[in-house]
Formats: structure tokens, C-alpha cells, sequence
């Protein structure tokens, strides 16, 4: 059994595990609504009010797994019946004010919602614009402010109540980055599921005469699967019917030359790997634009060089990444990948496969360089453009690096706000959406504080120890 | 035109398969064909036990590693070059 940070991941995998066995034995149709009684078996609820609430979630769970609503265009959606109208007024009174005389509560309150009624602070809705000054100001602690925690994680500020008080995502502003799956802790906000594709290329690939079908991993799965080696994931994916298996760390090496080369040559730049980091900049800073790398990301970098290479291929991206799943669908890079799904999605499958990674032989996923593998984390692509400066002899009189790293949005939001000024002192902005990087994605099945180590510790165990080495490949690919 | 594609999935990488790569591109040039061979990458050629893995117009050849890069050129790709 997988393990997991939560019971909404669990959930969802339940979900996803079952519309993937469905799909495998090619029962989909007649089993579709199987999946919410076998779920939830009752009698007894054991999440919300009643089996029947539970058994609706479930239902609207496996139309988010079978690629949810297209008419929304983030890959996110909120699953109204699932929203548990987080309360609304947002600072509260708790039993712990003391009813003091001093007030500080009241005097730091720009709006006079704060009065005294039997000697205790009362707020005024009405008034109150939700500041938070009072709770700054209070000794004992006593004011709390209350945000809903899918509000609090959506950094671009998409989300917000509807008229029914059910959380409504704005899709304007909405970059699909992910954030409020992982943090409602209902589990009503979902990401959107295509592993019904990969099974049909899976089917196909099968076929005889079938072109190729190459899985590309990220670099964050190392730490990802716990008590099986990356290898053993490597065979597993390859007994579903994978071709073979490709580090998208390779790509991340590719980028790392060419975005050092490319930030020579213009002096500023922001990186392109992060793609809600770069639909972050589309809708809120549109005269950055022109300054974004104009590299592919990595994951559509390495599989340019594997659709050069085998035309007639099909290639899966797997990562930590809800925005991925977008980003697939653009102009540029949707003739190079046809799918992107998680590490959560991945587990799910490969348990659908009925197949035990324990029981695995230990393969080998080794493409890239150590600078390749680190970009997983936050810091990871400046150290390697630092490192691909100094292997393209860039003397420091040339071009002096001054890179910012920033880790979740909240951070790229404040680099962007002073570049778009001109006040930013760096000419490099690493830009991931997640904290952490794409180790803190939404889609990993597990988010612990030694993922950090896990992915240098991973990184350390490449063959190649500089970027340079690991594009030999390059020549004989043929980049443009 | 010979046309050599030489496998760089992982397996064959742990392999060797880059120094093959690096020692190919050099031969060749040393040789003077670089106008009469193509070189081509492959991401697996489904042979991951018997790597470094080479194929040339074709033909599959196991264990090229940087050894067996240059007799692979006097044997089989010079002749097809000139052919």
C-alpha cells in the first residue's frame, strides 16, 4: 500500500486506481458506476454525513479522473458538493481575551469594528475588512484570523467564495499550479486526470507495429516511492508496457547550457521550467514576458530529442506537476508530449497493473548529470547556470551571475513586482511555483523534509558529474 | 550514407555508451567521413542487457563500447562507405 501525506490523497488514489483498472480491462462503460458503492461500501459514513454525500463525491471524483469538465480551462476544478463552506467571517474573538483595558485590539482597528460589550472584544463583521491589525496587536493572543485554506494556498489570488459560500476558482487568474488540491483539507478541489490516455497509448503500443512508447520521469520521484529503489519503479513501469524509461533531468541539463548562453547574450532573464511560474508572468506581468528564456522546459526538451530520434513515438510525462498538464496542451509542445500525469497517478496505475514493485528487478535510470537531476529542488537551475557559465568559460568580467531563487509563488510574485520596476539587484530569476521546487509539488505522494537531501543525495549518484558531459548526446541529436 | 545510431537509454549509458558516442564522433572525423556517415542517437533498442547497443543501416551490433568502437569502423562502416 502507498503511502501517503493524507486520507485526500488516499481518496483520490482510491479513485484513480479503479478508473485505471476499468480502463486496462477495457470495462470502462459498464463499470463506471461501480466505482462510488465499491468506495464507499457503508453502511456506516466515515468521512461526511451520510454514504450517499460520500458515494456523490466519489462520482464527481472519477469525472475529474476521466479528464474532468473541458469548459474549464485550468486543470483544476472545485467539486461544489465536496466544499465544506469553510466558515467566512474571517476574524474571530476566542475565549482567551482576557476583556483588558488597555484595548489595543480596538485602537489598531482602521475600520472601529472592535467595541466592548461585557468587557469583551466584539467584532462588527460589518466593518471589519479583514486587516488583521488586531491580531498583530493583541497580548494574549486572542484574535484569530481565519482563511480558508484554499485561499491561503492560491497564491495568484483566484480563488474566492461564491454566492453559495462553495469555493470558486477564477479561471483569468487561476495558473493551474495546484496548490489548493494539495491544501483543502475536503479534498474539494481536484486536479484533472488524463490516465485514461496513457492506458489507451499503453494498448496500442502493444500493438504490432507500434511505434515506441518512452515514459519521462522527473527528477523528483527519487525519496517518491517508499521501500522500492527508483530502479524497481523503472521495471515496474516498464512490465505496464513502457518502452523504456528517460530522465527529464537530461532535458533539465539541455536547458541549463542553453539558458546560460541565452542570459549572456540579453543580461536578464527569468527561467522557463516552472510552467505555472511562466503563466504566473503571462497574466500578471505581461511586460516581463519578453524576458523569459525562450527554452522549452525541460520535459519538452528531452522529448523534442526523443521524437527526433523515433518519430513514431509517444511519450508520457510523469512528475510531481499539476501545471505540466497544461503546459502539454500548448502550441509548442503538444506534438512532443501527449501526456502528463503524476507520481500519485503513476501509484495508482501501477497498482490497477497488479504490480508489486517489491517483487521488481533494480533497473537502471541514469541519462543525465547531477545538475540535471538537482533542478527537482529550489536553487537547483541556479547552480546549474552557475555551473554551465563556468564550463562555457564565461570570465567573470564578461557576465557577472546574480541569481534570485524562488521558491513558490509568493516569492516569484515579490522578484517579479521589483524587476517589472527595475529596482531587482539580480539578472536571473529561478522562478518554481512550489515551495521547495518541484519537490513540493502537488502531485507527489509524499512531502517530507528530507526530500531536499533525497534529491542531492540522487543527484550524487550520476554518472556525470558535469553538464557537458552528459550532452555528448547532444551532437549526435542534432539540436536547434 | 552509413547511417549508425547508437543507443543512449540508461542501460547502455551505464555502460558506456557516451564514451562510444565522444569516440565515434572522433573517429569518424579522424577518418574523413564525417560527409559519408550519419550519426544518430536512440533512446532504447530494446537490447538493454547487451549494451552499449549500435546499430549500422540496420544491423544491430551488442558490447560496442569504446573498445570495440574503432575495429567496428575498419570492419564494417569504412567498407560501407565506400561501397
Amino acid at each position: 500500500m502507498a503511502k501517503f501525506d493524507t486520507n485526500v490523497q488516499e481518496l483520490k488514489y482510491e479513485v484513480l486506481r479503479e478508473v485505471a483498472r476499468l480502463a486496462k480491462d477495457d470495462r470502462l462503460t459498464e463499470g463506471l458506476l461501480t466505482i462510488a458503492e465499491k468506495i464507499i461500501p457503508g453502511p456506516q459514513p466515515t468521512m461526511r454525513c451520510c454514504i450517499y454525500k460520500e458515494r456523490a463525491i466519489v462520482q464527481e471524483r472519477v469525472q475529474m479522473a476521466l479528464g474532468g469538465h473541458p469548459e474549464h480551462t485550468t486543470e483544476v476544478e472545485v467539486l461544489p458538493i465536496a466544499c465544506d463552506e469553510c466558515p467566512v467571517s474571517q476574524v474571530t474573538v476566542s475565549d482567551a481575551c482576557r476583556g483588558c483595558i488597555a484595548h489595543r485590539c480596538a485602537n489598531a482597528c482602521p475600520k472601529g469594528a472592535i467595541s466592548f460589550p461585557n468587557h469583551h472584544a466584539f467584532i462588527d463583521h460589518s466593518k471589519c475588512i479583514a486587516c488583521g491589525k488586531c491580531v498583530a496587536a493583541c497580548p494574549y493572543s486572542a484574535i484569530t484570523k481565519n482563511v480558508r485554506p484554499c485561499e491561503r494556498a492560491c497564491k495568484p489570488g483566484a480563488i474566492k467564495m461564491d454566492a453559495n459560500k462553495k469555493a470558486h476558482i477564477n479561471e483569468e487568474k487561476c495558473v493551474s499550479c495546484g496548490a489548493c488540491v494539495y491544501q483543502c483539507p475536503f479534498g474539494a478541489i481536484v486536479d484533472k486526470s488524463y490516465i485514461t490516455k496513457v492506458i489507451r497509448l499503453l494498448k496500442d503500443a502493444k500493438k504490432e507495429g507500434a511505434g515506441p512508447l518512452y515514459a519521462v520521469v522527473a527528477p523528483s520521484i527519487s525519496g517518491q516511492f517508499e521501500g522500492v529503489t527508483t530502479g524497481q519503479v523503472v521495471s515496474g513501469m516498464k512490465a505496464m508496457g513502457f518502452t523504456t524509461v528517460i530522465e527529464a533531468a537530461l532535458g533539465a541539463d539541455m536547458v541549463a547550457y542553453m539558458e546560460a548562453k541565452e542570459l549572456v547574450e540579453k543580461g536578464f532573464l527569468t527561467s522557463s521550467c516552472c510552467p505555472a511560474f511562466v503563466t504566473y508572468i503571462k497574466k500578471n506581468y505581461p511586460t516581463m514576458v519578453e524576458h523569459i528564456s525562450h527554452n522549452l522546459s525541460p520535459m519538452a526538451m528531452i522529448a523534442k530529442m526523443i521524437k527526433k530520434a523515433h518519430p513514431d513515438s509517444h511519450v508520457v510525462f510523469v512528475g510531481p506537476c499539476v501545471a505540466k498538464k497544461g503546459e502539454v496542451k500548448q502550441d509548442r509542445v503538444k506534438d512532443l508530449v501527449d501526456v502528463a500525469i503524476t507520481f500519485e497517478e503513476l501509484q495508482a496505475m501501477i497498482d490497477a497493473y497488479d504490480i508489486d514493485l517489491k517483487s521488481m528487478e533494480d533497473d537502471v535510470l541514469n541519462n543525465a548529470s547531477y545538475f540535471g537531476r538537482i533542478f527537482a529542488r529550489s536553487g537547483g537551475l541556479k547552480d546549474a547556470v552557475v555551473e554551465a557559465l563556468k564550463e562555457q568559460g564565461v570570465a567573470p568580467e564578461d557576465f557577472q551571475l546574480k541569481a534570485i531563487s524562488c521558491s513558490g509563488l509568493e516569492e516569484c510574485k515579490l522578484a517579479l513586482l521589483k524587476a517589472s520596476k527595475g529596482l531587482l539587484p539580480e539578472n536571473f530569476i529561478e522562478g518554481m511555483a512550489c515551495e521547495q521546487g518541484c519537490i513540493g509539488g502537488p502531485g507527489c505522494l509524499t512531502h517530507g523534509v528530507k526530500e531536499k537531501a533525497e534529491v542531492d543525495k540522487y543527484g550524487r549518484l550520476a554518472l556525470e558529474k558535469r553538464i557537458d558531459d552528459s550532452l555528448v548526446i547532444l551532437d549526435v541529436l542534432g539540436n536547434d | 550514407m552509413v547511417k549508425v545510431s547508437i543507443c543512449v537509454g540508461s542501460a547502455c549509458h551505464m555502460k558506456g555508451a557516451y564514451a562510444t558516442t565522444k569516440l565515434f564522433q572522433d573517429e569518424i572525423a579522424k577518418a574523413g567521413l564525417q560527409d559519408k556517415v550519419e550519426l544518430s542517437a536512440s533512446f532504447c533498442m530494446g537490447e538493454c542487457k547487451d549494451g552499449p547497443c549500435v546499430k549500422v543501416d540496420g544491423v544491430k551490433f551488442h558490447h560496442v563500447d569504446k573498445d570495440r568502437v574503432v575495429s567496428l569502423i575498419q570492419e564494417e562502416i569504412i567498407p560501407r562507405a565506400n561501397a
